[in-house]
C-alpha cells in the first residue's frame, strides 16, 4: 500500500503507539482487501461496546488502548450500550453494570461522543464525504440515503480508524464498487410490512448491492425501520432505491444486473405470514427506538402516547408491562422532559444511550417484547429467546394501554 | 471454526481440537464474529495464542485480532497443496524447532 510522508511517520510511531497500532492494523486488513491507499475519514462510528457482547477481552483491549495514550483525532460516536436501568425493578447484575461502565468510561476518556446506532441524526454526513462507521443500520443509512460514503467497519475497526482519521480505500469508497448488481422490483407495501420487506430482500441479495424500484417510504422513520432490517439479514453497506438515494440515475447508468427478482405484493404477505406468533403473555416490554429515534420521532411519539392516554376509558393496570423508547443523549428541552416526566406513571420511559437488544431481557425478568422493528425482533428472539410481536407504531401505542394483544397479518 | 463459543479465553483451548497455545494454527476461517479480535488479543497477553497461523479465507476481523497481537498470519493460496506438505511433513517429522516442539493444530 502507498502511505504518504504523514502516515509512515504515524505507523513508525512518532505520534504514540496508539497511533502507530492502529495504522498498522487498517494497513493490513486494507492490503488484505487489495486497498492501494488509505483516505481521511471525517466521523468514525465504533459499534460492539456492549459488556454482554465483547465480554472481558474487550474491556482488556480498549482499557489497554487508553493506558497507550490513544485518542481519537475525528468526531467518534459509538453505538448505545446495554440496559443498565431497571425493568419493573429487576436489573442486570451488579458485576455486569459496573463492567459496561468501565467500557463506557475508557471510551469516554478515547473521546468518544455521543451513542447511539443513529449517529446520522447526531452529525449528519455530507454527500461524498469519507466514514468508517460499523453500525449496519447506520452504514446504509448514510450509503443509501445520504450519499456518503462507509464500509460496515468490523470489530475494533472504526474505533482504530477514529484514532488515526484514515480508514482503508476499498469497498464502496471507490465510486465504481457502489453499483447495484442484482434488480428488486417490488410492489409497494403498507407501514406495517415495510420492515419485513427489508428482511426479505436482505435474504434475497446476501452480499450484493441491489436497486431496489416500486417503493415509496411514508417518511424517514419507515425508511431507517427499512435499512435496519436490510442489514440484519445481509451484509451489505449500501442499496440504491429509485427515488431516495440521491445519485440513483448515475449509479444505474450502464448496469447490468447479475439476477432480477419481482417480488408480488402476495410473495411478501407469504413472507410476513412467517412471523406470525402465537398469543403471548406474561410480563411485556413494548420498544420503539431500534434505530433510536430522532428527536423529531421521539416527540411524535410522546404527542401520540399523550392523545392515546386521553382515550383511555376506565382504570389502567400497568403492572406487569413497560414502555421504552430509545434515544440518544441531547433532547433536554424542558417542554420534552415535562412530557416525559408526565408519562413516567405510565411505566412509559425514555431511555438515552441503550439499545434493548444488546441486553439480556430474559435476564430482566421479561417474558415477550412488542416492538416495531422487525430488526429488534430478529436480535432479540435470538439474543434473549423470547417471544417477539411486530406490529406498526400506532397499534404498538394503543396495545400497550388496551394490552389487548392481537395483530391481523 | 468462532473465536467466541469455540475457544476457551481463558485455556487456549479449542473445543474438540485441544491447546492452541503456541502452536501453528492451520485452518479454512473463522466465522466472523466481532468478539474475534478481542479474543485473540487477550490469548496473546495470556501467552496462549497460536504462534502463528496459515488461514485459507482470513477475514478482516481475523486480521485485526493478528496485527493487534503480533501473531504471523499467511494465507496460503494453495489450500489442497498445504495440506498434502503438512501431512507428508507429519509422517517425515521434518518441521523446524517451533513445529516440532510445539506442534501444528490442524482444524479441518
Amino acid at each position: 500500500m502507498y502511505l504518504s510522508s504523514i502516515e509512515e511517520r504515524i505507523i513508525n510511531g512518532e505520534f504514540g503507539s496508539a497511533k502507530a497500532l492502529a495504522l498498522k492494523v487498517i494497513v493490513k486488513v486494507g492490503e488484505s482487501l487489495g486497498a492501494q491507499e488509505l483516505i481521511t475519514i471525517n466521523h468514525a462510528h465504533v459499534s460492539g461496546i456492549s459488556y454482554l457482547n465483547i465480554g472481558d477481552s474487550g474491556i482488556e483491549f480498549i482499557e489497554d488502548v487508553v493506558a497507550s495514550g490513544g485518542s481519537v483525532e475525528v468526531f467518534t460516536s459509538a453505538n448505545p450500550y446495554m440496559v443498565i436501568s431497571d425493568y419493573l425493578g429487576k436489573k442486570h447484575a451488579d458485576q455486569t453494570i459496573e463492567k459496561q461502565l468501565r467500557i463506557i468510561n475508557s471510551l469516554n476518556k478515547i473521546g468518544v461522543k455521543f451513542y447511539t446506532c443513529a449517529p446520522y441524526n447526531v452529525r449528519p454526513p455530507r454527500f461524498g464525504e469519507h466514514l468508517a462507521w460499523a453500525e449496519s443500520n447506520a452504514v446504509l443509512y448514510a450509503n443509501t440515503v445520504l450519499g456518503a460514503l462507509s464500509n460496515k467497519e468490523g470489530g475494533p475497526l472504526a474505533l482504530l480508524a477514529g484514532i488515526v482519521g484514515r480508514t482503508y480505500k476499498s469497498g464502496v469508497h471507490i465510486l465504481s464498487n457502489r453499483k447495484p448488481k442484482v434488480l428488486i422490483n417490488s410492489a409497494g407495501v403498507n407501514e406495517s410490512e415495510v420492515g419485513f420487506l427489508g428482511l426479505m430482500i436482505g435474504e434475497l441479495v446476501g452480499e450484493r448491492i441491489p436497486y431496489i424500484s416500486g417503493l415509496k417510504f411514508r417518511d424517514t422513520y419507515h425508511l431507517k425501520l427499512f435499512l435496519a432490517a436490510l442489514g440484519t439479514t445481509s451484509n451489505i453497506p449500501m442499496a440504491v432505491i429509485e427515488e431516495v438515494t440521491p445519485e440513483y440515475k448515475e449509479l444505474m447508468r450502464d448496469v447490468s444486473y447479475e439476477e432480477v427478482f419481482n417480488l408480488s405484493y402476495s410473495d411478501i404477505k407469504s413472507y410476513v405470514r412467517r412471523f406470525m406468533r402465537e398469543v403471548i403473555s406474561g410480563r411485556g416490554l413494548y420498544l420503539i427506538g431500534c434505530p433510536h429515534l430522532s428527536f423529531n420521532e421521539l416527540v411524535h411519539v410522546l404527542n401520540r402516547l399523550l392523545s392515546e392516554i386521553n382515550n383511555v376509558r376506565g382504570p389502567l393496570d400497568l403492572g406487569s408491562r413497560e414502555l421504552w423508547l430509545t434515544t440518544y443523549e441531547g433532547f433536554v428541552s424542558n417542554a420534552v422532559l415535562e412530557l416525559v416526566n408526565g408519562l413516567a406513571k405510565y411505566n412509559v420511559k425514555v431511555l438515552p444511550n441503550v439499545c434493548a437488544v444488546v441486553s439480556r431481557l430474559d435476564l430482566l425478568g421479561v417474558d415477550y417484547v412488542v416492538t416495531d422493528s422487525t430488526k429488534a425482533c430478529s436480535y432479540i428472539s435470538r439474543l434473549s429467546k423470547i417471544p417477539v410481536l411486530v406490529v406498526p407504531t400506532n397499534d404498538l401505542i394503543k396495545m400497550y394501554f388496551t394490552n389487548k394483544l392481537s395483530v391481523d397479518l | 471454526m468462532s473465536f467466541l463459543g469455540d475457544l476457551d479465553v481463558d485455556r487456549g483451548y479449542l473445543v474438540g481440537y485441544g491447546s492452541v497455545s503456541n502452536k501453528l494454527l492451520v485452518f479454512p476461517g473463522s466465522s466472523g464474529s466481532t468478539v474475534g479480535p478481542y479474543v485473540i488479543y487477550s490469548l496473546a497477553k495470556k501467552s496462549l495464542a497460536p504462534a502463528a497461523m496459515i488461514v485459507k479465507n482470513p477475514d478482516t476481523l481475523l486480521i485485526t485480532g493478528c496485527v493487534l497481537s503480533n501473531i504471523p498470519m499467511v494465507i496460503a493460496s494453495d489450500w489442497v497443496g498445504l495440506a498434502e506438505t503438512l501431512k507428508e511433513c507429519t509422517r517425515a517429522r521434518c518441521y523446524g524447532k517451533l513445529l516440532s516442539s510445539e506442534g501444528v493444530l490442524i482444524v479441518e
